[in-house]
């Protein structure tokens, strides 16, 4: 099977998408309330040295994903048993995006329809998107991205009428706790997220890229997360930020210019399909690849669809309501996600580094004794 | 319902392996079938049983636990 490829710029597109996912629609940062713009722009610096630990893993080993990295560094055992950890994190995080799409597309615009119906069309896509492969993954987001940007630019315009600057004050009313809280919050959901490239960034065409790649996406797609903070900010207002479920959603709801354009939150739904879309393929194809190779086959695609079957069932029984999804998005999900997005990538970069110096030092030894 | 969905479910698993995927290791079956009948009784369940356990709600626990509040 030819390995299939895809450009830096691809990979930065796919990236910059799977940043915005559900990120523009439900918010990040939610504890800080109204210093959410804050709480942005520290983790835009904390996350710097979290991707660099990514991008040095994968410039380690070119050509290879995470699954073959740990293989090679951990042995077949261990390494499969952090392979089952990641696949999971994969696979769970796409059955959460799936979920929020379901539980947006019924409170915003099919109140009357079953959740399922949206989430089983939804992955129904999704599935066919990654059997179609990273290559059209690629080309397909090169074109969102143009029709994502062009939305959030008007929007963006639209909405300065709605702008109340007085709305940003007071900063820091609550102390610096909430904005830290929010910190960590926003790191976890969606900048630490970005470790499921781990297993897709062996499709780019420069092995060694991944560090321009991930710096790229993390600064395009942290300005356009932080602008939007402060746009949602400035519109709504602290306390009204706090109170919706999708901030976005009712902050363009207001654009109303001369009585004739308004309605518009339809464009804050195609943003999320479209980057939607991305992110969830991208947790599919990471999961698909993982069990893949686990069981030692070569062709994810063939599992593609099971896999995104049961993605469906976990997206349909993993809340009971909208409520428990905010709360699980909000409170919980920065922990359990920190030690799949730092611990135990820190720990297989440390393996990672050993290993190459044991290399190193028995490669010095070997020529020593030839001398 | 049972019926319609595991008719259903055999419905995508034949059009997936025939028509979508060329199916070049055959080895690959069983564990494609296994996965689609894990698939399958977890979504049977889902329609059955109301209150179906989800990972969410342990993991909540555990974390809540674990941070003290």
């Amino acid at each position: 099977m030819n390995k299939e490829l895809i450009s830096d710029q691809q990979g930065i597109n796919l990236t910059v998408l799977f940043i915005f996912g559900s990120t523009l629609v439900m918010g990040t940062g939610g504890q800080a309330k109204g210093d959410t713009w804050i709480a942005v722009m520290l983790v835009l610096f904390l996350s710097v040295p979290v991707l660099m630990v990514y991008a040095r893993i994968l410039s380690r080993y070119p050509g290879k994903d995470l699954y073959d990295i740990l293989e090679e560094v951990f042995g077949k055992y261990l390494g499969r048993a952090f392979s089952l950890a990641f696949i999971w994190f994969s696979f769970h995080l796409g059955a959460l995006v799936l979920r929020n799409f379901g539980e947006f597309m019924n409170t915003v615009g099919l109140p009357e329809t079953p959740k399922a119906v949206p989430i089983i069309m939804f992955a129904l896509i999704c599935a066919i998107g990654v059997k179609s492969g990273i290559e059209t993954l690629g080309k397909c987001s090169s074109l969102f991205i143009v029709g994502v940007f062009s939305l959030l630019f008007l929007l963006a315009f639209l909405t300065i009428p709605n702008m109340k600057s007085e709305n940003l004050l007071p900063i820091m009313y609550d102390g610096f706790k909430p904005v830290l809280q929010g910190t960590f919050s926003a790191f976890s959901f969606p900048f630490g997220e970005l470790v499921v490239f781990m297993m897709v960034f062996d499709s780019l065409k420069k092995p060694n890229s991944s560090y321009k790649v991930y710096l790229k996406s993390l600064v395009i797609g942290g300005l356009v997360v932080f602008f939007i903070s402060i746009r949602n900010v400035m519109v709504l207002g602290a306390d009204t930020l706090g109170s919706v479920y999708f901030p976005s959603y009712t902050a363009i709801s207001r654009i109303n210019i001369g009585n004739f354009l308004q309605r518009l939150e339809i464009a804050v739904s195609i943003v999320f399909t479209l980057s939607g879309f991305i992110k969830i393929s991208i947790c599919l194809m990471a999961a698909t690849k993982g069990i893949t190779k686990l069981f030692g086959f070569k062709d994810y695609r063939v599992f593609v669809t099971p896999v995104g079957l049961l993605m469906v069932n976990l997206a349909y029984l993993v809340y009971d309501s909208i409520m428990e999804m905010f709360e699980w998005a909000f409170e919980i999900w920065p922990y359990y996600a920190f030690p799949f997005q730092v611990i135990l990538p820190l720990i297989i970069l440390i393996a990672v580094e050993l290993k190459a110096r044991l290399q190193n030092k028995n490669k010095q030894a070997k020529e020593s004794n030839t001398d | 319902m049972w019926v319609m969905m595991i008719i259903l479910y055999i419905i995508v698993s034949y059009i997936d392996t025939k028509a979508f995927t060329r199916l070049k290791e055959k080895s690959v079956l069983p564990l494609y079938i296994i996965l689609m009948v894990i698939s399958c009784t977890i979504g049977i369940a889902n329609a059955y049983i109301s209150n179906l356990p989800s990972p969410a709600g342990p993991i909540r626990n555990f974390i809540l636990s674990i941070i003290g509040s």
